[in-house]
């Protein structure tokens, strides 16, 4: 165990900065990041775009290369910029659930070839595996045989959380996973992840400019702007107590798009 | 209904074969802003698309009168002369709006000036400053491709509201935009609607932005008119059980996990 981490922290970041050099000007995409993941947690991460959320999820696993900062996971330090070392313990899942998959292959031939070797026995092992998180994830078996294009939004969404599990990684990093989606499939993805982190101890960064969706599920919140941690804590004290005018601004705008209640 | 502008009576449209809308009926009046909301593959897009006159679909009964007149059928030069002038398009795809590698500048002025409408840098910086798009001589110097999607959006439909339409038809216009600027564009969109006159016919599955904008709302299931009301009526006092069951399912600030 790394010095200082906390006996369930399953992730934890430490001063992360990461600079773009884009024709000969610098964009400073996070400022001295640092933020901690516990076991069975949902760790929401707000803000517009731009604001560094997205590059964030990129780095922790391993899409991009610090520039310096250091991330931890199960007790060791992680190489930069290695997203198939990181891949042992967190899978990404993506917005654009279709781009995740190839789409000339059907579901189960990208499925198995994302199996952790040591987890797919030889048999009906694999399969059986493959069977029971379609079932956690609320999928049916015969979707198996479809390519991606014939899934419906929220069926692929998923396939690529249930692909992510079959890896044998417990923490999920979700970028917008739910923004393509429909209000009703939106909600039943939500309630997916708070199952699976009920049931499964599954802990999940959420990235989202939504902050409905992110009072509904995260138990801890950190709010993002231009590349800087803004603030950070329980969601409802955040929410319901901004410390930063910037907090409060996006919440403004929120509850702008606030639907009054059903009487 | 007075001064009643579009009027969509008893509309049955398909694909080929498969009927994508069933009897729709559906009247909007000068100025008003009517929301239509529905899950994608519901019909709400398929809906403006009959508006509009897109080849693609098949009117298969039922009429569309705007203005008093049958545009069901119209074709060429009647439909060139309303689409833009009388009835304003903004797609959901923004890049389908534009082409990517010429000024946003060049683009508009030709769009307004096939509309027999002149440039006037003012009123055009002006429409983009009240889309929370600032620095607009800058902007319309740039191309689509050097832009974001949201950007490109707005754009999309400022250049549709340059040409000042009766009607302004809008396909999910902030599916690309994050929640606060979502929220700016709606209400600026909303306030230039009101200011003009100009009535709103918006798909969408945000209720949100329904429930900011829209006097009245028609929610769209299965390619039927499940449920027409006033905003008011339909977010607090739903009638049909997918209604009820669409509010539920927004997630709302602070209500607890």
């Amino acid at each position: 165990m790394q010095e200082g981490m906390q006996e369930n922290c399953v992730l934890r970041g430490e001063n992360i900065y990461k600079t773009y050099d884009r024709d000969s000007s610098i964009t400073e995409a996070l400022k001295n990041v640092s933020f901690y993941l516990q076991k069975g947690e949902i760790l929401g991460i707000a803000g517009e775009s731009g604001s560094g959320k997205s590059t964030l999820l990129r780095t922790v696993c391993g899409l991009e290369k610090a520039d310096t900062g250091k991330i931890f996971a199960g007790g060791e330090e992680l190489p930069a910029g290695d997203a198939r070392y990181a891949g042992r313990y967190m899978q990404m899942i993506f917005q654009d659930a279709y781009a995740s998959f190839d789409p000339g292959r059907t579901m189960r031939k990208s499925l198995t070839e994302f199996m952790a070797p040591e987890k797919s026995s030889p048999g009906g092992g694999s399969n059986e595996r493959i069977l029971s998180l379609l079932y956690e994830t609320g999928l049916t078996a015969d979707l198996l045989d479809r390519h991606p294009a014939a899934l419906s939004g929220g069926q692929c969404q998923r396939m690529s959380i249930a692909r992510a599990l079959l890896t044998g990684a417990d923490i999920l990093l979700c970028d917008e996973i739910t923004s393509a989606l429909d209000v009703s499939t939106q909600a039943r993805v939500a309630e997916l992840l708070l199952r699976l982190k009920r049931q499964k101890g599954i802990s999940i960064l959420l990235v989202s400019h939504d902050l409905a969706l992110i009072s509904q599920l995260c138990d801890r919140v950190m709010i993002m702007k231009d590349g800087a941690v803004l603030e950070e804590g329980n969601t409802r004290e955040v929410l319901e107590r901004p410390r930063s005018q910037y907090t409060n601004e996006l919440l403004a705008a929120a509850r702008e798009l606030e639907l009054p209640e059903v009487k | 209904m007075k001064g009643e502008l579009l009027k969509i009576e008893h509309l049955t449209a398909s694909y080929g074969e498969e009927p994508v809308l069933k009897d729709i009926l559906l009247g909007i009046g000068e100025g008003e802003s009517v929301f239509l909301v529905g899950e994608s593959g519901s019909g709400k897009s398929s809906l403006l698309r009959a508006v509009l006159g897109m080849e693609n679909l098949t009117v298969v009964s039922g009429r569309v009168l705007y203005d008093g007149k049958d545009i069901t059928a119209a074709g060429g030069k009647q439909r060139r002369e309303l689409l833009g002038r009388e009835i304003g398009f903004v797609p959901q795809n923004p890049a389908g709006s534009f082409n990517p590698l010429r000024r946003y500048e060049a683009q508009i002025r030709d769009i307004m000036g096939s509309h027999g409408l002149t440039w006037d840098p003012e009123e055009v910086t002006e429409i983009l400053e009240k889309l929370d798009l600032k620095e607009g001589k800058k902007l319309l110097r740039m191309r689509p491709y050097e832009m974001s999607g949201g950007m490109n959006q707005r754009m999309a439909i400022a250049s549709a509201m340059l040409l000042k339409p009766r009607i302004l038809l809008c396909d999910e216009v902030t599916s690309a935009l994050d929640t606060t600027t979502a929220a700016r564009v709606v209400k600026e969109l909303g306030m230039l609607c009101t200011q003009r006159k100009t009535a709103l016919l918006m798909a969408t599955h945000h209720l949100g932005i329904a429930a900011r904008l829209a006097d009245r709302i028609g929610i769209i299931k299965d390619g039927r008119m499940t449920e027409l009301g006033d905003t008011d009526r339909i977010l607090t006092a739903p009638r049909e059980v997918y209604t009820k069951q669409l509010l539920m399912d927004v997630p709302r600030l602070g209500r607890g996990r």
